[in-house]
């Protein structure tokens, strides 16, 4: 294999000139020792070797020609234009192997500039949707100071439309919150650092944070955890994760239900797994909840912009975790947080 | 980014008369590089037949199967052979092992196959991707049913091939198992910007992909 690959032609017509000068000699040798009738024999096989011997060598020093020239070609092909003509794809040769190499580092650089050529897009894409997104609260502010600064306005009208003024800016600051997040983390000013922490200590933190709201609707939330299970996260995004996630738990669940934590440790992830008692999924929208700006269907008179549940699918990606759900409708959904052991 | 896999128009049909059979009726498909797509549908919708197409072990009743710019119906015999040993890594429900080789030898086969030096950095990589560096010289017969389903995805990836196709490849597996050995599996395509198509029929696994795509008696439907 070795040999084959580090050919050139010199070393072939070497090769061929040795060849034949060991055999002249050898013959000779012989016919000189013997000084016999079988001399002119020798002769003649001498010279139908020299013959062999050359053309076979010209065919090979043609081929490595033929295939240097065409892989030469190629290069010059891609150079000027990204591609190549003549291009042997599925045959069982050298110059077929060599090609299909050249096609996957044709396609290497492709991709190389097609990244850049795609965060942009991406950022494009990025501000048509948070022009949207604001759209709606901005015409709402419009709106209601139109009609607060009307003269005959009555005490209640005002603080009804205060009290939406006032959510509007809300909705708006969130929404900004969040897409400065999301927008960051898509092109890449946000690195993550995951590391192996201790899963206790994350959830601990985010727990505190959401057992408020909880307790307002009279939610119980259940927590199973080992003190010594650890993981591969960055803390301040896996915060994210799971506070997106335990929101939505505390959103969609009526009161008095149930919320359970559970934290395992399997061959290669770790799982939290997050159950609730609430409105639940329908089965046809649950591999869309994980996109940008998806609301459900049941979910439209709720707050919530679509984000969250993206965010934490892109932030686990990056320090090599998932996210899936399994839901039914009524019953209650289940989100399965699964984070790299090391 | 360029398309990958394009299909016009596929169709196979089995049988005749009465007994025709519509396996495919017109599938209309494209895949682009990188992405990581699943194929949802009952038994009988034709998802494997389609897969086979795809992978050029079948050949359609008409229609075209486009895999990076070649169409598939154009090759000849022995182009297919080279074709899927170059271009498609296939992954099984049942792993197809060979049991008297090792990790390392099983992942490495295709490639040898092929005549082609393994790239031992690019082999170390995969290894560890898929959490099998320590259990590079086990057996088959010495890992779990995960393990030996990771060998088969790390196998599949060693000939860095255009698209990897995969058939229910965690049927075998119990649903924590399945679920690790698909999240190993999205982090390598998406590392190694590989091309998936992945047939299921579990909706936990699919919501996974980038994009699903569900097929009713040989035809693609809308959800």
């Amino acid at each position: 294999m070795g040999t084959k690959n580090r050919i050139s032609t010199d070393t072939l017509i070497r090769i061929r000139n040795y060849g034949n000068g060991v055999f002249i000699i050898v013959s000779g040798g012989i016919s000189f020792i013997l000084q016999s009738k079988v001399n002119f024999i020798l002769y003649g096989l001498c010279i139908l070797t020299i013959l062999l011997n050359g053309l076979i060598s010209r065919q090979l020093i043609r081929e490595i020609e033929t295939y240097s020239d065409i892989l030469e070609k190629n290069i010059t092909q891609i150079i000027q234009d990204g591609k190549m003509q003549e291009f042997f794809r599925y045959q069982d040769s050298l110059l077929s192997k060599s090609q299909m190499q050249l096609a996957r580092l044709c396609d290497h650089i492709e991709r190389v500039v097609g990244e850049a050529k795609q965060d942009k897009e991406i950022l494009q894409s990025l501000v048509s949707d948070i022009a949207h997104q604001v759209k709606t609260p901005i015409a709402n502010a419009v709106l209601y100071t139109t009609a607060l600064q009307k003269k005959d306005l009555s005490v209640e009208k005002r603080t009804c439309y205060l009290k939406i003024l006032s959510e509007q800016i809300d909705k708006l600051d969130f929404l900004m919150d969040n897409l400065l997040k999301m927008s960051r983390l898509e092109v890449g000013i946000f690195l993550l650092s995951p590391q192996v922490l201790s899963v206790q200590e994350t959830l601990a933190g985010v727990l505190g944070s959401v057992a408020m709201k909880a307790a307002e609707k009279d939610i119980t939330i259940y927590v199973e955890c080992e003190e010594e299970l650890t993981a591969l996260h960055d803390r301040k995004w896996t915060d994210e994760v799971l506070e997106n996630v335990l929101d939505n738990a505390v959103k969609y669940t009526p009161e008095h239900g149930n919320i359970t934590v559970s934290v395992k440790r399997y061959e290669i992830y770790t799982l939290i797994e997050i159950s609730d008692t609430g409105i639940g999924i329908p089965q046809e929208e649950i591999p869309k909840i994980f996109q940008r700006f998806y609301r459900g269907k049941n979910v439209r008179d709720k707050a919530g912009v679509g984000i969250g549940l993206y965010l934490a699918r892109q932030i686990l990606s990056m320090e090599k975790g998932f996210i899936s759900v399994q839901s039914v409708c009524g019953k209650g959904s289940k989100f399965s947080i699964y984070l790299s052991n090391y | 980014m360029e398309d990958i896999l394009v299909t016009r128009e596929l169709k196979k049909y089995y049988g005749e008369g009465n007994t025709l059979t519509k396996a495919l009726d017109g599938i209309d498909l494209t895949v682009k590089k990188g992405e990581f797509v699943a194929v949802v549908g009952a038994s009988g919708s034709g998802k494997s037949t389609l897969l086979h197409m795809l992978g050029g072990l079948d050949n359609p009743t008409s229609g075209k199967v486009i895999v990076e710019g070649s169409e598939l119906g154009t090759l000849n015999r022995d182009e297919l052979t080279v074709f899927r040993r170059r271009q498609i890594g296939f992954i099984f429900q049942n792993y197809n092992l060979v049991p008297v080789l090792n990790s390392y030898e099983n992942i490495i086969l295709p490639l040898e196959l092929d005549g082609r030096q393994p790239n031992q950095e690019y082999i170390t990589k995969i290894l560890k991707i898929m959490h099998l560096s320590e259990k590079k010289f086990a057996l088959p017969s010495q890992l779990s049913g995960g393990q030996q389903q990771r060998v088969a995805i790390a196998r599949a990836l060693a000939s860095n091939p255009s698209i990897i196709l995969a058939d229910e490849p965690t049927g075998n597996l119990d649903s924590n198992t399945s679920q690790e050995v698909l999240g190993l599996m999205v982090e390598s395509v998406h590392i190694l910007n590989q091309t998936l198509i992945m047939i299921t029929h579990n909706m936990q696994i699919a919501q996974m992909a980038d994009r699903i795509i569900y097929i009713e008696d040989g035809k693609i439907v809308e959800h």
